[in-house]
Parts: structure tokens; sequence; C-alpha cells
């Protein structure tokens, strides 16, 4: 990384250096899902209710699904991830069609390390082509691990599969899960990774995947983890490893909101997965300028637990007049009546496109995004793009899976309106741009305006 | 309780409605929107009214009373309202007259009482012509089957006023929020309302994450409570929100158990909070809908 691009940090950071964020691997990243098991229990486990439950994606289903190359287009990484995958016997093989793929210069597996400190496993998992290991690293010593992970003996045998990834030379980065039991172990989990070297230290704050209404009393207040994320946030920098933050309020992060990046890579998952994904909201989301793609607020479930941190929170607001990008302005409401559809839906329209980064008169594949309109009597939004006089129309659906469809991200199907012969690969073409900015943002549960 | 897999039985005798070509779809306010998900052959959200009826012992009554307004003024002009008492446990009505331009010669306080005359007696009068935008007429299973006296509401500006007789009293102030770019004036309001303490009372229990996610909020106060409303949520939303306030079982499983038959609509809810050894505690629930 440039030491050009350091810079020192302001107030609240005393004389740490910035360093630039981590790549953002999701945006250039494949996951494949499969080996829905797992050797360890823990406590805030985001796929529950997916183990001994889903299929998982059989090495025959990857292999047909990336015979369509648009999938793999900008997948510079296939992630391999489960359940625990370590435990399939066919990663190997996984990870060896991974790397014959065109483009693939990385193939991650996302692990508790514990089976790795058997180095003659690790290494024909090397040998297979994963050069990649995210390694997750809840608690910085045995009993808290062991307490959080719910069996004896694991910490020591994720630090020996730390030491053997080292030991072989495989890039390693880590994961923490913020919760009430570790929030305010966070700088001391970095202390322990220390001696390993990771590439990058992520802390992702608890997130509720099936604890919709908050059952597990798991999440940590963001009031009470603030001080000890920061602190560890500082201690990495200061200790050159650029860190990742995840689900955790942006307004909270001061000088390191930069490292915030709720990203997720686009996955090969079972479409049951995403009916349970957690949703988001923040009070403020409505008059704050990171809200949306910079900052997605709080779970759920959180505001179930502790409640909406509205005294907690700060709105960054945009100066008197501006909007954020995009944004409709908002007329004077009536007190006594509804100020009226067309506004309203032409507001919800221009927040909607705003959150993937979209606006009317930007350029996709040559064709100007001319408008949008909502369906009449059917949950649709249409997309209607223009150039020279040829006009196409996407349109977006709730994401079903008995739908025939074009294309989908996690929360839409997506299919183009009729073209003539010769507009069709063209309309493919944008058809498949929109998709991919969409989905870049798109990590489920997302609805359609109105 | 039931299987969401299959539908809850009814307590209603009456055919369940379903939505045609030529339905229309309104919030509490009268406002209109698209469903949000096929509507054709779906249910419509006058079912819930009836199931209420049927369960609180006044189906043929109330559907009598449907019946008249149905008739007297077409479909799709008129709001419902169902409300829980949370401390008798006990269900009313309220059924909602709009007029915001003042526009329709056939919509006046008189001529629905005319309506409603044959299956209920209706109270209020009013004094003189008054620039009203909505007007209601409160039901109870004692005013569908006994014939007990039902006063009605007049809603002028952004206050209402009961009205008994000819006489008016004070009964309400009220304002509408965006609920995302006016949430600070939400927060305002809510602070200021005297059965909301801020150093003990949370907010979320009074405005959870699935009521927030709604079009607009209305916070209001009486002369008893305080109150917030919350337009146009979606059916999961509605069916966590009956099941949150303690509404009858039966109610409840209606929509949980039918949320695909149910999931084109939009619903408004309110509570009503009164602080009660000083906690804002919920004294009333409502859901609306239209038919």
């Amino acid at each position: 990384m440039a030491a050009s691009e350091s810079q020192s940090l302001p107030q609240g950071g005393g004389d740490v250096r910035l360093l630039p964020p981590a790549p953002p691997w999701p945006g250039e990243s494949l996951m494949v899902t499969f080996a829905f098991r797992c050797n360890i229990a823990c406590t805030f486990c985001m796929v529950e209710d997916a183990l001994n439950v889903l299929p998982g994606t059989s090495l025959e289903a990857f292999k047909r699904a990336v015979e369509d190359r648009s999938l793999l287009q900008g997948v510079s990484r296939i992630i391999f991830s489960g359940g625990e995958v370590t435990l399939a016997k066919e990663l190997p093989a996984y990870a060896a069609f991974a790397r014959s793929l065109p483009g693939i210069r990385h193939v991650r597996i996302q692990t508790n390390a514990t089976r790795l400190g058997d180095r003659r496993a690790l290494r024909t998992l090397m040998d297979a082509g994963i050069d990649e290991f995210f390694v997750s690293f809840h608690a910085p010593e045995a009993a808290l691990y062991d307490q959080l992970a719910q069996r004896e003996g694991s910490f020591e045998s994720i630090l020996a599969g730390l030491e053997s990834i080292v030991a072989e030379g495989g890039s390693l980065s880590t994961n923490t899960a913020i919760v009430a039991a570790n929030h305010d172990r966070l700088e001391a989990i970095v202390e322990r990774l220390l001696p390993f070297r990771p590439q990058s230290v992520e802390f992702w704050n608890y997130w509720p995947r099936g604890d919709e209404e908050a059952q597990r009393q798991m999440s940590a207040r963001v009031g009470d983890v603030r001080p000890h994320l920061l602190g560890a946030l500082r201690l990495a920098l200061e200790n050159g490893i650029p860190p990742v933050v995840k689900w955790f309020p942006r307004c909270l992060l001061g000088p390191f909101a930069r490292y915030l990046d709720d990203a997720q890579p686009k996955a090969l998952i079972d479409d049951g997965y995403w009916t349970r994904e957690p949703a988001y909201s923040c009070i403020y989301e409505g008059i704050c300028a990171d809200a949306g793609g910079a900052c997605s607020g709080l779970s759920h479930s959180y505001v179930e637990q502790h409640g909406w941190e509205e005294t907690l929170l700060s709105p960054r607001k945009l100066p008197a007049g501006a909007s954020r990008a995009n944004e409709a302005r908002v007329e004077t409401r009536s007190l006594v009546k509804d100020a009226g559809e067309k506004r309203t839906h032409a507001a919800a329209v221009a927040a909607w496109l705003a959150q993937f980064g979209l606006a009317p008169g930007m350029d996709i594949e040559g064709f100007r995004l001319q408008g949008a309109a909502l369906g009449r009597g059917v949950a649709m939004l249409a997309l209607q793009f223009e150039q020279g006089g040829e006009r196409i129309e996407v349109r977006l659906y709730p994401r079903d899976p008995r739908r025939a469809v074009f294309t989908r991200t996690a929360s839409y199907d997506m299919v183009y309106a009729r073209v003539a012969p010769a507009l069709e690969r063209t309309a493919q073409r944008l058809a498949e741009a929109l998709a991919r900015t969409i989905a870049a943002q798109d990590r489920g549960g997302r609805s359609l305006p109105g | 309780m039931a299987n969401a897999a299959d539908p809850a039985p009814r307590r209603a005798l009456a055919p369940l409605e379903t939505c045609g070509p030529d339905d229309r779809f309104h919030d509490y306010i009268l406002g209109e929107y698209e469903p949000i998900a096929p509507a054709l052959g779906k249910l419509r959200s006058l079912n819930l009214l009836v199931e209420s009826f049927a369960i609180a012992g006044v189906e043929r009554e109330g559907l009598a009373l449907l019946s008249a307004v149905r008739g007297g003024l077409g479909p799709f002009r008129t709001i419902w309202g169902i409300k829980r008492h949370h401390a008798r446990g006990e269900l009313g009505w309220e059924l909602y007259f709009y007029d915001f331009q003042r526009a329709h010669a056939d919509l006046s306080i008189d001529s629905v009482t005319a309506i409603l005359a044959p299956h209920l007696r209706v109270s209020g009068r009013e004094p003189r012509p008054l620039p009203w935008h909505m007007f209601s007429v409160e039901l109870s299973p004692a005013g569908l089957l006994e014939g007990a006296p039902s006063a009605i509401d007049i809603y002028i500006d952004m206050r209402s006023y009961k009205c008994d007789g000819a006489g008016l009293a004070f009964e309400n102030v009220y304002t509408f929020h965006d609920a995302r770019t006016e949430i600070e004036e939400v927060l305002h309001r809510v602070r200021s309302c005297v059965h909301f303490d801020p150093s003990r009372d949370q907010l979320h229990r009074l405005m959870p994450p699935h009521l927030f996610n709604c079009h607009r909020i209305c916070v209001a106060n009486k002369r008893h409570a305080d109150a917030m409303y919350f337009s146009r949520i979606p059916t999961p939303a509605l069916a966590r929100f009956l099941r949150d306030q303690q509404w009858p079982t039966a109610l409840a499983d209606f929509v949980r158990t039918r949320t695909d038959q149910l999931g084109h609509l939009l619903w408004d809810v309110g509570i009503d909070f009164r602080a009660i050894e000083g906690h804002a505690t919920t004294v009333k629930s409502g859901v609306y809908g239209s038919f």
C-alpha cells in the first residue's frame, strides 16, 4: 500500500496513521456455499438454522453455475464457506476447479481453522489451490473462546491452525463477531493476533440472521462496544494492519468510519437462506447522508433488544437545500392529509435508486436512465433506458425462486421488456450491468419502492 | 396456535370477499395506494373486520351495517377501524367518512346518519355546518345489539371533537409526519407527550422497527392518552402487531396464517398510551382498512 495514501488520524485517533482500507474483496469475489455442518457451535452462529438442513452447492451445481460466464465477470476470487468447509472431503476438488476458472487469482476459505493445525491436511488444501484463509477469531483466550464456541479445546485448535497457515505461507485475514460476551475484549483480540501478521482484521457486529426478535440477547450495546472497537482499530492500524468493520453505525466510528464496509460477495446459496436475512434500519435514515449504501444502521433485532439509540446516534445532515444524490425534493407536508401519491412515489423511487448508486440521467452500457415507473396492481419497478431513440425497459420484481427471469440479485428478479431482435443482446448486456450495480449493494431483504 | 401453513379456522359465517379487477386500496386517510402484490382473487381487508364482528358476536348486525354503507355510498369510500380496549379486552369499531374537498353531495353527517339509522342510532349531529374533512361513527357491541346511541367525531384541520347531541367536546390534536424525512418532528412530538417519559420509557416499545418502516407516522394528543399511528405497514408487520398487542388469538391467527392471501395489502395501525405507574402503557390499539 502506498505510504502517501496514509494520513494522520484526526481528533480521537491520537497519532496513529490511517491506512487505506483493505482491498474491497466482496466486490471481486464469488462465494460458493456447501458443507452446512460444523464442528463447533458458536452461540451467535448466522447459519445455525441451515446447519444439517441446507444441502449446499454441489460441485456439479457449481460447475453448471459458472457455465454462465457472466457470473464470473469481475470476479478474481472464489470463496468457499458453509458451515465449516474443511469438514468436506471434497474441498480440494472444489478448490482445484475454482483455480481452473478464467480470471481467478485467489481461492479463499472461510473457516474456524480448527482442522488446519494438521499441516498435511493444510498442505493438501493449498496444493489444490487455496491460498487465502479467512479465519473466525472471537476471543483472546481459551475460556471465553470455548464458551462462545461451546466446545472445549476450540481455542487451542484454532491457534494451531493459525500457526500452520502462517508457517505454510497462506494469506491470513480474520473475522471477529462482536457480541455481548466479547465486546470488551476486542483490543485483546487484536493483540493476540499480531504475531500472526494477518493481512486484515475484520470486526462484524452481530449479524442476527434467524434471531429476528433478539431471543439470543446476543448484541452488545453499540455505545458499550464503541471504545473497545475504536481501541482495536487503532491497535491494528498502529501495527500496519488495515481493519474492516461491518454493521456498526458509521456515526459512532469517528475517524475510523472509512473502514466501515458492509458489502458481502455475491453467493451461490439456497434461496431459503435469504428469507431470514436480518433487516436493518436507522431512526435517522431519512435525514442522514450516510444512510443506505454507506451505513446500514442497526438491525431490527438490535432495536428489539436495546432500542433505537436515538440519543446516541447522530445523523450526518446535508447542508440546507442539498439532498442526497438523486433524492427527490420532498414538498411541504400537509398536516391534515396526505400530500399525494405522485410525490410520495417519486420520492420513494428516487430514494430506492440512490441506495444503489443509480440516478436519472446516468449511463449504463451507453444507455441513459430515463425514468422509473412503479407497476400498477403488481409489485414491479420498471427502469426505462434510452439511447438515440432506442428504448429498453428493465423490470424488477421481488425475488421469487419460482419465477422465470433473466437474472437475479439477492432481492430482485430482473427481466427486460421485449425488444427487436437486433437489440436483444444489447438489452441483455444492459440488464446484466444493471444487475451488477444493484447486486453490489444488495445483500437481500431489499424491497421495491413505495 | 394454528400452523402458519394452514389457514386458521374462521369464526365468521359469511363467505370471504376477494378482490376484483376494479378494487381500490386506501390507507386510513383515504389515500389510495397500489397493492404491493397482485391482488386479483386475493382477500379484501374487509374480511378482517367481518372476522372481528364474528369474534365479538355481532357478525349479522355488523354485516347489515356494512351492506347499508356500501349500498348508500358505494364501494371503496369508507375506512373501517377495529379497536381493542386493553383494560377490558373488548373489541369496538369505528367507520370514517372522508370528503377533503367537501365535494361529495351524498356525503354528509345527516346522510350517513340516515344510512345507518336502521342499524345504529347516531346521537351526534352537526350544530351548524362545520368545515370538517372527515367524521367518524363509533360502533360497539351494545350499539349494534341493543341500540345504544353512538357519538360521532368530527375532524377539522388537525383537531377532532366529540359530538354528542349538538354538543362539541375537544377530543384530539394530531400531526402527520413522513416517517423518514420528518423523524425529528416525530421525536419532538413523542418526547413532549405527557404520557411518555424519555428518561423511563423506551421509544422502540411504542415504535418497533416493523412499525417504523411505514409510510407516515401520526402523533396525537388526546384528553386521556397520547397516541401514535403508523400507516401502510405490510401484512407480516400487522401480524406481529396483533401478537404484540395481545389481540384475540382467532383474529391474530386469521392474519398470521393468511399472509399470502393478504400480502397485497397495506394496513394502518395505532396505539393509545397512557402513563401508568410511571410507564407509557398501551391502553387501546387499532387496525384500519377500507371497503
